[in-house]
């Protein structure tokens, strides 16, 4: 009797138990319950699954690159100022007037990645590795387009970091979905493999006729850096000098145009003015009155006039670079076109002559615009010795792309690839600012590249630092 | 002569039938007389199925109250009107019992008792109380139940009858032992020895259900015998054995302990007896203590009342927060609060940085632990960690606090009510201000001098506007409190409702000269919240009822309102409390009281609950739970209220509102069945799920209009959203064996599934296990040591854990916009990486001790060592610029918790008829230290700048500081001057922030049984607090050198902050006199004159005295919402409050 008791009451326990499991008691079963909405400001990879959601990663990616690249200290997203702002400063582009002295003056040459834009890269190189992921996941229905230029985003961060932050570069990566990989140090030869590669991939989308342009562009910068000028001629063969890739920006408070807040187009008291002859080696940006650089006096110092408005685009890439590029590669062979295409540029070699209004006895000459776009430039002449045509060569590039980011990867190509001294092409000898500043460094030092951010160190066990704080 | 044990049954039913009908003739009394022959039904209890049968008393089964009117039926109808009233189900075997006989009774609202006691009055038979609502109806046996072997034997026999003192009932499961204590002749003869004194055990055995025993085959010598039982204080008598006696009779009457094992306790699987339970869970008898002492909050109930539950109040204010803290802190980033779960269902008790923060303003809010009424509170469990909270699973890391809440008992509504009225005040006086005043050397200009400004000084002057009447910025407090209850029902329904309202007004205000300025300037008018700034108001109403619609399921609905209105001034308070060298400064008070912060909450929280027992050995138990919290905060800047136009004061405004929501399921079933013979088996199963959702809004107004009190004009307003909610559901399967009802083992596990685990996760599982053993209960414990009456030891091990913060596993995206084609288009940023193996923390404890009665039970210590550490410690590890920034969750170090806690339960000094008094203790030890940290760079955390700091090697929270090396007074000056003082270059470690031992005592008096006193003191050991009120930061070192008046130890420590910019902290200790109450329960020969049930008068005190070696104002206040505050800095210190209650029941 107690022993059936027993066994009918231990049969009932285990029915309980199976009931239970089979009512959802495993830890599998459990996940559903606990899965919770997140609030209505966030979204969780996981419910990233369709078309309109990943083009709104890319839309971020946009956003970071054109912050990356052009933003100013105000914008929302990041921190610190743009890369453009930040490697015009470094080189003879534009002088701190307010803040920034170390970098402006060459002497922040530790750990200094807090100015920003080596972490704005870096974040920027993710989200667009995000949005790569997320667009050929979910986007299949996307314009092709926005694929060819999330890859081509990623590409240029590599690209920018490369022509900047100093050799050793991680590329550690995020997982869509979630996952870290770190990456060690990457030379710069390896980085800049890193973007070609990106561009080719991107290469393989069908962008749309811009983004083919930053494309073929990047890639013949990318060959550039890596001293290899058939290559970069032969990529940007295709691109027609009107060709451009345009950065957008917008007149939303956060979404600026960086350099129109930076140099006072925007508030008349932006944080870094034009230089002109900056610490001896630099370029005449002001004095030399070229259309390409248009200034403003603002008193003590000179604005860049070439933006109208917050929402003004920057060039990232353009024909004109491209025309520049082959006229390198004819410079490397001693082939004279090089200054044609350089003429071309500037002139169409059609000019007005007219009698000076204020002194007749002078003819004044108007050169009608070349394929650059720009009027009045009155064709080059041969200097007839190689430095000589460098130097020529590279201040149509400083004045062709001024304030597009591209100073820094020169002057550090003419260091590495025409094996200028330092100190002939930075800045150098006394540090003057053009509104003194009590506690402003007094010299220019000898920082000639970027370095990143300490926490890398700290927390990416694989960095070890710089290979080479060198050009 | 022994009363029968039908008359104690009934005697007890009618103790409380007169209670509730005063005035009125109860008919159990003459039940009761008629019933002295002792032919009345003895009770038992058989608790589990075929367990034991015990003796019951009362128990509330017996206690159900029915009507009868009964004339001359027959047994069979007077039992099936006995059953249809109270839902019991009698069972008998027809030749046992003559059902056909005839009964009569006619009664009113008796105690079922009273009532089977009349109808099976000389019906010969026993009545058992089985576990399904059943009674069975056993033949009373004749003979006693002798289960010893050795009776039958030759020799002698010892033999009696074991009753309760008390009530004379015969008490089962007593073991009695006859130890031959004497050395019989012949060991004598042999040994040369000298005569040694030995105990040696001649025979034992264990009483019967009515408490008689024999043991035979006794030599003749001299013994002792003892008789003891769980609970009960052992008896021992000596008697001596000669070769012809017999039969010797030895009867024992034992006396009830104060403490009970058989204490039932709150486990996650449901209500089991203390002694099954292989951890120490603290038990409050919430309704004593807040009858007894000044208890305001449930904060107030936990303090200094069980040893590792530790209360740690931010502030003298009304409408403060006290954390609490159990057996030390294990997170770094995660939650240290403990949960909560009311009547059974979780609800939110967080009491931890956002739940205390003013969302408009940042100033401290009441937590929500303390919108309960203690009012309301039956008892207060704690469960103190793992070892005994991991089938809570999730979450339960940091511990568990289980109430339960007041039920109601059957019969006519029972009112209560109370009022209480309280008079607060800051007590001590206040340290002397100094200012130095002379020439400016550069300028020639005289005035205070400044530090390094080479001023000549020429004067000193000392003051603070807090020891002058007219200036000072410290109050009377009020509070008034009111309490009314009701409680009553039927045999099947009983309810219990409470109602209670609180005001209470801080004890600031604006100083008297501030008033007289602002009247001054404005013309007359001050606001009345800048008068007196610090206010809270309370209304609550909690209720209870419980219905039992069928005999085999319990149903109980709980429902909990709270209305909460605090007002606290913010900056005014604040910044009088930091001190003025004079009483026209910048720094004037009223240029400060600007701000008014208050806080309103809305609550609703409920529980349903069902207990079904289909079957006596089969329980499911059911519960869901809703908590609403609507909480909306305000932080009103006020321009006009100030003397000198409030520089830098715009009309501001800022709005924070909040819901907050928990939903909980809890489902589970117990099944208990005897294993085999003397081992029983019992086995649990259960699912939990628990959801809470935060949604809040911050919406801020500048510039608003002169008077405007809306956002409405403001010239700017900015708004912000946060939403956060977690989710855990877990299930749980626990395995009980007992052996012979002295040995319990105990093992369970607990999976878990939770919104904040990495999707790589395994569903984590958290085992347990323990054991509980009686040792004093076995055959060969020597019981008759006096000593040790009473010992059991436990041992557990539980793992809980703490979940990952919102969405720390998964990849999230913030949903802004970006600009593409000139358009604002929707755009998702990656903000988190997301860590998909992210884990809960793991907290595993092992805790081991011993309950010990000593004395004759006069006193239960209990020693419980517990060793808790927590892995896979949860930190936000700064990300690498090049995986994008930011920060993300890793599972990285250990954090270890070692602790002994000590209780002195009820030690009964004195206990006489007419004086009674007993002390309670406990004294807790708690060492922790951070293992290990990984080498992650944590977020947000400045390791090196940082007063309190994660280092591996030190207690979490440890303060750092650099050290104070030396001064001298090299010039003679009688000043310290800053170049005369040495600080160390780099911080060194300066202690923790939690005290190293913590020990509380309590003692009641009894005198003639109406008056009490309860007098509670609290000791803190080495804990680390900083002074920011006088002695640092508004001290007159900022404004220079120092006066002669001012020790030279005291200028050290002012210049001090001239160096570092830091207050030094210290280490300290304190002894704090908590609380005193004398209450006098009014005779009933005056209630009765006053129509009323009952009466207590009390007055109270609280906070009546410290003793430390801290210098500043209290040692124990901090403004506890940021982890690296430990300073009293603008913190009211805890008030004084004396108070005067009167409660009644009718």
């Amino acid at each position: 009797m107690a022993s059936k008791l027993f066994a009918r009451r231990a049969a009932v326990c285990v029915t309980i138990v199976a009931a239970a499991g089979a009512g959802g008691l495993s830890g599998c079963a459990l996940k559903p319950l606990v899965d919770v909405k997140p609030p209505s400001d966030t979204v969780i990879s996981g419910n990233i699954n369709n078309v309109t959601q990943a083009v709104a990663v890319y839309a971020a990616a946009m956003r970071l690159f054109a912050a990356a690249y052009g933003g100013s200290v105000s914008h929302d997203i990041g921190s610190g100022i743009g890369y453009i702002t930040e490697t015009g400063l470094l080189t003879d582009e534009f002088t701190a007037t307010y803040g920034n002295y170390p970098l402006d003056s060459r002497t922040a040459d530790t750990g200094s990645g807090s100015y920003g834009t080596y972490d704005a890269l870096q974040s920027t190189r993710t989200q667009a590795h995000l949005a790569t992921s997320a667009l050929t996941k979910f986007g299949k229905a996307s314009p092709p387009s926005d694929v060819a230029e999330s890859y081509m985003m990623e590409a240029y961060t590599e690209l920018m970091l490369a022509e900047y932050i100093c050799s050793g570069i991680p590329l550690s990566t995020v997982s869509f979905g979630g996952g870290i990989t770190y990456s060690a140090g990457l030379t710069t030869t390896q980085v800049l493999n890193a973007a070609m590669a990106h561009f080719d991939t991107a290469s393989t989308y069908a962008g749309t006729a811009s983004v083919q342009t930053a494309i073929a562009i990047g890639k013949g910068r990318t060959w550039l850096d890596l001293d290899e000028y058939d290559s970069a001629a032969g990529a940007v063969i295709n691109v027609a000098p009107s060709d451009a890739y345009l950065v957008q920006y917008g007149t939303q408070f956060g979404f600026q145009n960086g350099i129109w807040v930076e140099f006072g187009s925007g508030n008349l008291t932006g944080t870094a003015t034009v230089s002109n002859v900056e610490g001896e080696n630099g370029l005449n940006f002001v004095s030399a009155r070229d259309p390409r650089v248009p200034t403003m006096n603002l008193g003590a110092t000179n604005g860049y006039a070439a933006y109208s408005s917050a929402s003004s685009p920057i060039v990232l890439a353009s024909g004109i670079e491209g025309q520049l590029i082959q006229a390198e590669a004819a410079l490397s062979h001693g082939t004279p076109t090089w200054l044609d295409i350089l003429n071309a540029l500037r002139t169409n070699g059609t000019f007005t002559t007219a009698p000076d209004a204020s002194n007749p006895s002078v003819t004044d000459t108007t050169y009608n615009a070349g394929s650059g776009g720009v009027a009045g430039l009155p064709p080059l002449v041969d200097p007839g010795t190689l430095d000589a045509r460098v130097d020529l060569l590279f201040r149509e590039r400083a004045f062709w792309m001024y304030a597009t980011g591209h100073r820094e990867g020169d002057l550090r190509r003419l260091v590495r690839q025409y094996q200028r001294p330092e100190q002939t092409v930075y800045p150098i000898g006394p540090y003057i600012l053009p509104v003194p500043v009590n506690g402003a460094p007094t010299t220019y030092g000898s920082q000639v590249v970027g370095i990143p951010d300490a926490r890398e160190q700290q927390t990416n066990g694989l960095y070890h630092g710089c290979n080479n704080l060198g050009a | 002569m022994r009363p029968p044990i039908a008359y104690v049954v009934l005697a007890l039913s009618l103790g409380l039938a007169t209670s509730v009908l005063p005035g009125q003739q109860p008919e159990p009394l003459q039940i009761a007389q008629n019933n002295t022959s002792g032919r009345g039904p003895a009770f038992y209890v058989v608790r589990t199925p075929g367990g034991k049968r015990e003796v019951a008393y009362g128990e509330v089964a017996l206690r159900r109250r029915l009507s009868l009117a009964l004339d001359h039926v027959s047994l069979a109808d007077a039992l099936a009107a006995v059953s249809q009233q109270t839902g019991i189900r009698f069972v008998y075997m027809k030749d046992e019992v003559h059902v056909d006989r005839l009964v009569s009774l006619r009664a009113q609202d008796i105690a079922l008792a009273a009532a089977l006691t009349e109808i099976l009055f000389d019906a010969g038979v026993d009545v058992e109380l089985l576990p399904d609502n059943q009674v069975a109806l056993v033949k009373r046996l004749v003979k006693p139940n002798v289960d010893d072997a050795r009776g039958k034997e030759d020799g002698n026999t010892v033999r009696g009858r074991v009753t309760d003192a008390a009530t004379g009932v015969g008490l089962a499961d007593v073991s009695v032992v006859v130890n031959d204590l004497a050395p019989d002749s012949e060991s004598i003869a042999r040994s040369k020895k000298p005569l040694r004194f030995h105990v040696r055990s001649s025979g034992s055995t264990v009483t019967g259900k009515d408490g008689r025993y024999q043991i035979g085959g006794i030599t003749p010598g001299t013994y002792v015998v003892v008789a003891h039982r769980l609970s009960y204080a052992p008896k021992v008598d000596t008697i001596t054995v000669r070769k012809d006696s017999g039969v010797v009779t030895v009867n024992f009457q034992l006396r009830p302990v104060a403490y009970s094992l058989n204490e039932v306790v709150t486990t996650a699987t449901g209500q089991e007896e203390r002694y099954k339970v292989g951890t120490d869970i603290a038990v409050i008898d919430a309704d004593s203590v807040v009858k007894n002492a000044p208890i305001l909050n449930v904060s107030d109930l936990l303090a200094a009342r069980a040893p590792g539950v530790s209360v740690e109040a931010s502030s003298g204010a009304v409408g403060s927060p006290s954390l609490i803290r159990i057996r030390g802190i294990s997170s770094i980033y995660g939650t240290n609060d403990p949960i909560l779960i009311v009547d059974g269902v979780r609800v939110n008790g967080s009491m931890s940085a956002i739940e205390v923060s003013n969302m408009a303003s940042g100033g401290p809010t009441p937590s929500r632990l303390d919108d309960i009424d203690p009012n309301s509170i039956e008892k207060i469990e704690v469960l103190k960690g793992p070892s005994a909270s991991a089938l809570y699973g999730t979450d339960a890391a940091n511990g568990v606090i289980v109430i339960t809440t007041k039920r109601g008992t059957s019969g006519p509504a029972r009112w209560a009510a109370d009022y209480t009225h309280s008079w607060t005040s800051v007590p001590g006086n206040w340290p002397w201000l100094y200012q130095g005043y002379g020439t400016n050397p550069l300028s020639n200009v005289p005035g205070g001098c400044s530090n390094g400004s080479g001023c000549h000084q020429d004067s000193v002057v000392r003051y603070n506007p807090l020891n002058n009447p007219y200036t000072t910025t410290l109050a009377s407090g009020l509070t008034d409190a009111y309490n009314l209850s009701v409680s009553g029902g039927a045999p099947t329904v009983q309810y219990y409702v409470n109602a209670s309202r609180e005001d209470q007004l801080g004890a600031s205000k604006l100083s008297d000269y501030d008033a007289y300025l602002i009247r001054k300037a404005n013309g007359g008018s001050i606001d009345s919240w800048v008068l007196r700034p610090n206010t809270n108001n309370n209304n609550r109403i909690s209720s209870h009822l419980t219905m039992q619609p069928t005999p085999t399921l319990d149903l109980t609905f709980t429902s909990n309102f709270v209305q909460q209105l605090t007002l606290n001034g913010g900056d005014g308070i604040n910044a009088a409390l930091n001190g003025f060298t004079q009483i026209d400064t910048a720094y004037h008070p009223s240029s400060v009281l600007t701000q008014r912060n208050t806080s309103a909450i809305d609550r609703a929280f409920g529980a349903l609950s069902g207990t079904w027992r289909p079957t006596g050995w089969l329980v499911f138990h059911a519960s869901g739970g809703y908590d609403y919290t609507s909480r909306v905060d305000q932080s009103q800047s006020a321009a006009t209220d100030c003397v000198t136009g409030c520089p830098g004061v715009t009309n501001g405004l800022g709005i924070g509102r909040s819901t907050e929501t928990v939903t909980s399921v809890d489902v589970g079933g117990t099944a208990t069945w005897p294993l085999h013979g003397a081992i029983g088996a019992k086995t649990s199963l259960g699912e939990q799920y628990t959801k809470s959702q935060t949604d809040a809004v911050g919406l801020a107004g500048s510039n608003l209009p002169q008077g405007s009190t809306t956002l409405n004009g403001a010239a700017s307003t900015t708004a912000s959203q946060a939403d956060v909610v977690a989710a855990t559901a877990g299930w749980y399967v626990q395995q009980e064996f007992s052996l012979n009802d002295r040995l319990y083992l105990s093992g369970g596990v607990r999976e878990d599934a939770g919104s904040g685990f990495g999707s790589k996760l395994v569903a984590p599982a958290y085992p347990k296990a323990s054991i509980s053993w009686l040792l004093s209960q076995e055959p060969f414990w020597p019981v008759n040591t006096n000593v040790l009456s009473t010992v059991r030891l436990r041992a557990a091990y539980g793992q809980s854990g703490t979940q990952p913060g919102q969405f720390e596993a998964q990849q999230v995206y913030a949903s802004q916009q970006a600009v593409l084609g000139g358009q604002l288009v929707p755009a998702y940023y990656m903000t988190g990486v997301g860590n998909p193996y992210l884990k809960p923390e793991r907290t595993g404890e092992i805790e081991g001790g011993a309950d010990i009665g000593v004395f004759h039970d006069r006193a239960l210590i209990a020693v419980t060592f517990y060793q808790r550490r927590t892995s896979n410690e949860l930190i936000s590890a700064a990300l690498a610029p090049s995986v994008g920034g930011g920060s993300y969750q890793e599972n990285v170090g250990d954090v270890l918790n070692q602790g002994l806690e000590i209780t002195l339960q009820r030690l009964l000094l004195v206990d006489t008829r007419n004086f009674g008094w007993d002390v309670n203790g406990g004294v807790a030890f708690n060492k922790n230290d951070l293992v290990s940290l990984g080498n992650h760079v944590l977020a947000g955390y400045n390791g090196t700048n940082s007063t309190t700091r994660f280092v591996p090697g030190y207690p979490l929270d440890g303060v750092w500081a650099r050290p104070l090396l030396g001064y001298s007074d090299q010039n003679h000056d009688g000043i310290i001057e800053r170049s005369e003082i040495v600080v160390g270059d780099s911080a060194v470690y300066v202690g923790a922030t939690q005290p190293k031992y913590e020990l509380n005592l309590s003692t009641n008096i009894a005198v003639l049984h109406e008056f009490h006193i309860n007098m509670l003191f609290s000791y803190q050991h080495a804990l680390t607090q900083s002074q920011g009120v006088f002695n640092c930061v508004n001290g007159p070192q900022s404004f220079g050198a120092q006066s002669e008046h001012a020790s030279l130890a005291q200028q050290a420590q002012f210049q001090y902050y001239n160096v570092t910019f830091s207050c030094l902290p210290e280490v300290v200790s304190f002894l704090r006199f908590q609380s005193a109450a004398l209450s006098w329960d009014v005779p009933g020969s005056v209630t009765r004159r006053l129509h009323l049930r009952s009466a207590q008068l009390m007055l109270m005190g609280r906070n009546l005295g410290l003793w430390t070696s801290y210098a500043g104002k209290d040692p124990e206040v901090n403004s506890n919402q940021g982890r690296d505050q430990i300073s009293d800095n603008g913190i009211v210190p805890q008030t004084r409050d004396y108070s005067f209650r009167v409660i009644i029941g009718f």
